[in-house]
C-alpha cells in the first residue's frame, strides 16, 4: 500500500518534472554549454573555432590580453562610458518629479508617452539622427551652443576624440531618458501621501519634503537603476559600433571601443578565438562582481 | 487533470522544437534558400542574359552528367543584392536581373547537381561566415578568402586547369607561410567581379577654376595634390564654395593607406618563415610622408567629410567636389546617368606609382566579390567546376554585365565600353589592363589586412585622429607599430 502510494506520487511529480526538463535542457544545451566551451577555448590558442591546431596555453591568452593596451583601453572606455551613463537616472528622476506635479491626469500620460518614445526607436535610427545632430559643422546642438554663448563653436561630438565620450553619453541619455524618468516616476507615484500630509503639519516645505521625503524613499528605484545601467553599460555595443562607422574599432581615436567591441574584433575581424573568449571570461568576471558589490551594498543578502 | 497534461505536454514540444529549430541545418531555415532550389522557367527579366540563355540551348543536350549532388553557397555579394528574381536600384533606377539566371545555366550544363544558394548581407558578413563554415555544411563561401584558415588553397585545382587563369583579371590572393615564402600570395578564392577604385572628376568644377583635366594615365600624387589645392575655394563661375576632394571616408581610412602607400612604393615588411618571425617597420620616413600625405587632403575637403556626410550632394547638379574617390564606380556612373549628368563628369584612375616592381602603373587597386571553396566541403571538385562556370561561362558573364557589374573574366570586361561612355569605360578598362595579376590590394608588400592583428583598424584610428589634428605622423606611427609588435609575440 505504502509502496503504491509513493509510486503514485513519484509518477505524479514526474511529470511536472519533466516539464522542467525542458527549460534545463534548452539552458543547458543554449547557454551552459557554449559558456563551458568559451572557458575552454580561453585556455587554448585557437584563430577559427573547429579549424586548424588548437594549442593548449594555459593562462597565456589572459596574460596576452592583460598586458595588451588595447584591450586595457578598452576596459577604461567600458567604465567611463557605463559611468557617464548614469546621468540618466537624476535626469529621469528630475524629469519624473515634474511629470508627477502635473495636475492634469492626461497631461502627464501625454508627457509620460512623449519622453518614452526614443525607447521604442531603434539604436541605429537614433545614431543615424544624432549624427546629424552632434556633427561638427552645422550640427544642431554646435548651432545652439554657438546661439546661447555668442561664439562660433564647431565640436565634433562623435568625430573627435577629445569629445567623443560625451557625444555618446548625450546619445544614449536621449534614448534611456525616458526608460529612467518611468521607472523613477512609478516609484514616486507609490509613495504614499499620508507621509507627505504628516509632513505638512509639521510646517515642512516642498524642498524639504523632497529632500527628506522623496528621495530617501525612492533609494530602491535608484539602486535598481543603478545596478541595471552599469550592467547595460558594460555590454554596450550596438550604437558605438555604428558611431564608429559598422567596424568595432570605437572611432574616433578608439575612445568608444568597448569590451564587447574587442572581443567582437578578435571573434570575427582578426580571428583569435582564444584570446576573445579570455575577454568574454574577463568581461564575466567584471560583471559578476559588480553585480554582487552592487547587492552586497544594497543589502539584498541580509536575510529579513 | 489528463487533458491538462497532455496540452501542457504539448506546449513545451512544440517550445522545444521551436527553440532547437535555430540549431536546423541551414537548408531548412531560409526560405529564400529552398526557393532557389526550385527550378522555376527562366524569368522574364528583358535581358540579354535570356537570349543569350536561349542561344546555347544545345549546350543542354551536352550537359555534364557525370557530377551529380547538391552545392551548396553561402555568403554577401552580388547575389544578395539582386535577390534571386532581381531588383530595380531605388536610386539609380536601373533593373538588375536576378540570380536565376545563374540557376537555370548550371541546371543546364550540369542537369544533376542542384544549387543552394544563401545570400546574406554585408552586415557582419565575418560573423556569418565564420558560423557557416563551422556547420559544415557549406560547400562554398562567397567572399571566404577572408576568413584564411576556413578556405581551401586553389593552386592545386589550377594546376589542373593551366588555362584558367589567362582567363581572368585577378584571382583572390593571401599569404600562406606553409604554401609559399610569405613574400609571395597564393590563391585562395577566384574573383567574380571587380571593383577598381577610381577618382570621379566634376569636369565642370574643374574648368569654372581654369585647371587642366588630370591625364590619369601619367598623373603623381603631387598632381593629385596640386588639383585638390586649386579647385578649393570659391566657385569663379558660380560663387559657391567648392572642395577639391573627397577621399575614402574616414571610417575606413586605412582604404587611402592602400593606395597611397603603394604609389609611394612604401615597403615595410621583413619576412621570415612564419608571420611571428616577419617584422613590420612602420616606423619610417615613407610612412611618414605617407600619413601626411593624406592627412594634407584635410584642407581640401569639406567640413563634413570627417563624419562622412560630404557625399549628400554628390552626383547631383549641386555637388561641390571636384573629385570623389570612390569604390562603386559603376553605380557613380548609372546616378550620374539617371541624373543626366555623365556629360559632365569623368573617371580617372588613381595616381601612378613612383617606384618599386610597379613603377609608373595606376595605384588603383580592385575590391572584388570572389568564392572560395570551404575546407571542409566533402565535394571541392564540383565546387571549383562552379567557381570555374561562375567566371568563365559566357552566359554568367552576361548576367554579370547586365547587374551592372565588372566581371573579372578577361573578355568580358574588356566589353564595358558597350555600357557607358568612353569618359567612362576607358579609365576602368585601364585600370584593368594594367593591373598586375600577382597584386593583392589586402596582402602586399606596402599593407598587410590579414596577418597582423588590428593593422587595419589601427590604420584607420591613427589616420582619423591625425585628421583631427589629435595625433602626429611620429605618434600615429609609434602607436600601430605598438600594436603589431604586441599581436606578433602573442604568436605561436
Amino acid at each position: 500500500m505504502k509502496n503504491q502510494v509513493l509510486k503514485l506520487k513519484i509518477k505524479k511529480q514526474l511529470i511536472w518534472y519533466s516539464f522542467l526538463i525542458v527549460s534545463i535542457l534548452t539552458l543547458l544545451i543554449l547557454t551552459y554549454i557554449p559558456m563551458l566551451t568559451t572557458i575552454r577555448y580561453s585556455f587554448y590558442d585557437v584563430e577559427v573555432v573547429g579549424y586548424g591546431d588548437s594549442q593548449f596555453v594555459g593562462l597565456q591568452n589572459y596574460q596576452t590580453i592583460m598586458k595588451n593596451a588595447s584591450f586595457l583601453k578598452s576596459v577604461k572606455n567600458t567604465f567611463i562610458l557605463a559611468l557617464l551613463s548614469l546621468v540618466s537616472i537624476p535626469l529621469g528622476f528630475i524629469l519624473a518629479s515634474l511629470i508627477n506635479n502635473v495636475k492634469w491626469k492626461s497631461m502627464q500620460s501625454f508627457f509620460r508617452v512623449g519622453y518614452y518614445f526614443p525607447n521604442i526607436i531603434t539604436g541605429v535610427s537614433v545614431v543615424l539622427i544624432f549624427q546629424v545632430v552632434l556633427k561638427t559643422n552645422g550640427g544642431l546642438l554646435n548651432d545652439a551652443l554657438s546661439f546661447l554663448t555668442r561664439h562660433d563653436i564647431s565640436i565634433g561630438w562623435l568625430s573627435d576624440s577629445r569629445y567623443s565620450r560625451f557625444g555618446a553619453t548625450i546619445l544614449n541619455v536621449w534614448m534611456t531618458l525616458g526608460y529612467n524618468m518611468l521607472i523613477n516616476l512609478a516609484s514616486l507615484q507609490s509613495i504614499s501621501n499620508e507621509v507627505y500630509e504628516a509632513a505638512e503639519v509639521d510646517g515642512a516645505n516642498a524642498l524639504q519634503k523632497w529632500l527628506y521625503i522623496t528621495i530617501p524613499q525612492m533609494t530602491s528605484c535608484f539602486v535598481f537603476l543603478f545596478i541595471t545601467s552599469i550592467i547595460n553599460g558594460l555590454a554596450r555595443f550596438t550604437d558605438l559600433f555604428i558611431i564608429g562607422g559598422n567596424t568595432p574599432i570605437g572611432s574616433p581615436g578608439g575612445t568608444l571601443q568597448t569590451i564587447l567591441m574587442y572581443i567582437y574584433q578578435f571573434s570575427f575581424e582578426t580571428p583569435r578565438y582564444g584570446i576573445a573568449s579570455a575577454g568574454a571570461m574577463i568581461l564575466f568576471l567584471l560583471t559578476f562582481v559588480i553585480t554582487m558589490i552592487n547587492l552586497k551594498l544594497t543589502g539584498f543578502f541580509k536575510e529579513k | 487533470m489528463k487533458r491538462k497534461t497532455l496540452t501542457a505536454a504539448m506546449l513545451t514540444t512544440a517550445l522545444m522544437a521551436s527553440l532547437l529549430g535555430g540549431c536546423a541545418k541551414s537548408d531548412s531555415t531560409s526560405g529564400q534558400t529552398e526557393a532557389t532550389q526550385a527550378t522555376q522557367a527562366a524569368q522574364t527579366a528583358g535581358t540579354s542574359a535570356a537570349s543569350t540563355t536561349a542561344e546555347n540551348v544545345t549546350a543542354q543536350e551536352q550537359g555534364n552528367t557525370e557530377w551529380s549532388g547538391t552545392l551548396k553557397l553561402y555568403g554577401p555579394g552580388l547575389f544578395s543584392s539582386v535577390g534571386l528574381d532581381g531588383n530595380v536600384d531605388i536610386i539609380t533606377g536601373v533593373k538588375k536581373p536576378g540570380y536565376q539566371v545563374v540557376i537555370d545555366r548550371w541546371k543546364e550544363l550540369y542537369p544533376n547537381v542542384d544549387l543552394v544558394i544563401e545570400p546574406i548581407p554585408w552586415d557582419n558578413w565575418k560573423a556569418a561566415l565564420q558560423t557557416a563554415a563551422i556547420s559544415g555544411d557549406v560547400d562554398i563561401l562567397m567572399h571566404g578568402a577572408s576568413l584564411g584558415p576556413v578556405v581551401e588553397p586553389l593552386q592545386p585545382y589550377l594546376d589542373k586547369d593551366p588555362d584558367y587563369e589567362s582567363k581572368v583579371t585577378m584571382m583572390t590572393l593571401r599569404r600562406n607561410a606553409e604554401l609559399a615564402p610569405l613574400n609571395e600570395v597564393v590563391p585562395f578564392g577566384v574573383t567574380v567581379t571587380l571593383n577598381p577604385v577610381m577618382v570621379v572628376i566634376n569636369k565642370t568644377i574643374f574648368e569654372d577654376y581654369g585647371v587642366a583635366i588630370p591625364d590619369y594615365k601619367t598623373w603623381t600624387l603631387d598632381d593629385m595634390m596640386e588639383a585638390a589645392k586649386a579647385t578649393t575655394g570659391t566657385d569663379p563661375k558660380t560663387g559657391k564654395e567648392t572642395y577639391g576632394i573627397s577621399p575614402i571616408k574616414l571610417s575606413n581610412a586605412y582604404k587611402n593607406y592602400i593606395w597611397a602607400a603603394r604609389a609611394k612604393n612604401n615597403e615595410i615588411f621583413e619576412w621570415g618563415d612564419s608571420i611571428k618571425n616577419s617584422k613590420m617597420n612602420f616606423i619610417s620616413d615613407g610612412t611618414a610622408e605617407v600619413l601626411n600625405y593624406l592627412t594634407a587632403f584635410k584642407d581640401y575637403t569639406s567640413p563634413d567629410y570627417v563624419e562622412g556626410l560630404d557625399l549628400a550632394a554628390a552626383y547631383t547638379e549641386d555637388n561641390p567636389i571636384a573629385m570623389i574617390i570612390t569604390e562603386d564606380s559603376y553605380n557613380v556612373y548609372n546616378t550620374l546617368k539617371e541624373n543626366g549628368l555623365d556629360d559632365q563628369y569623368m573617371l580617372a584612375t588613381l595616381p601612378v606609382i613612383e617606384d618599386g616592381p610597379y613603377k609608373g602603373i595606376t595605384s588603383s587597386h580592385f575590391g572584388d566579390w570572389h568564392m572560395s571553396i570551404c575546407k571542409n566541403s566533402t565535394q571541392k571538385d564540383l565546387a571549383w567546376e562552379f567557381l570555374k562556370f561562375m567566371t568563365t561561362d559566357q552566359v554568367v558573364q552576361q548576367w554579370i554585365l547586365d547587374t551592372y557589374s565588372i566581371p573579372a573574366n578577361i573578355e568580358a570586361n574588356n566589353r564595358l565600353e558597350e555600357y557607358m561612355s568612353a569618359d567612362f569605360a576607358d579609365a576602368m578598362i585601364h585600370a584593368i589592363n594594367t593591373c598586375p595579376p600577382d597584386f593583392s590590394c589586402s596582402e602586399n608588400e606596402c599593407y598587410d589586412s590579414g596577418n597582423f592583428g588590428t593593422f587595419m583598424n589601427d590604420l584607420a584610428t591613427v589616420l582619423g585622429e591625425m585628421y583631427q589634428g589629435n595625433m602626429d605622423a611620429q605618434q600615429a606611427m609609434e602607436y600601430v607599430q605598438e600594436n603589431v609588435d604586441n599581436y606578433l609575440s602573442t604568436l605561436h
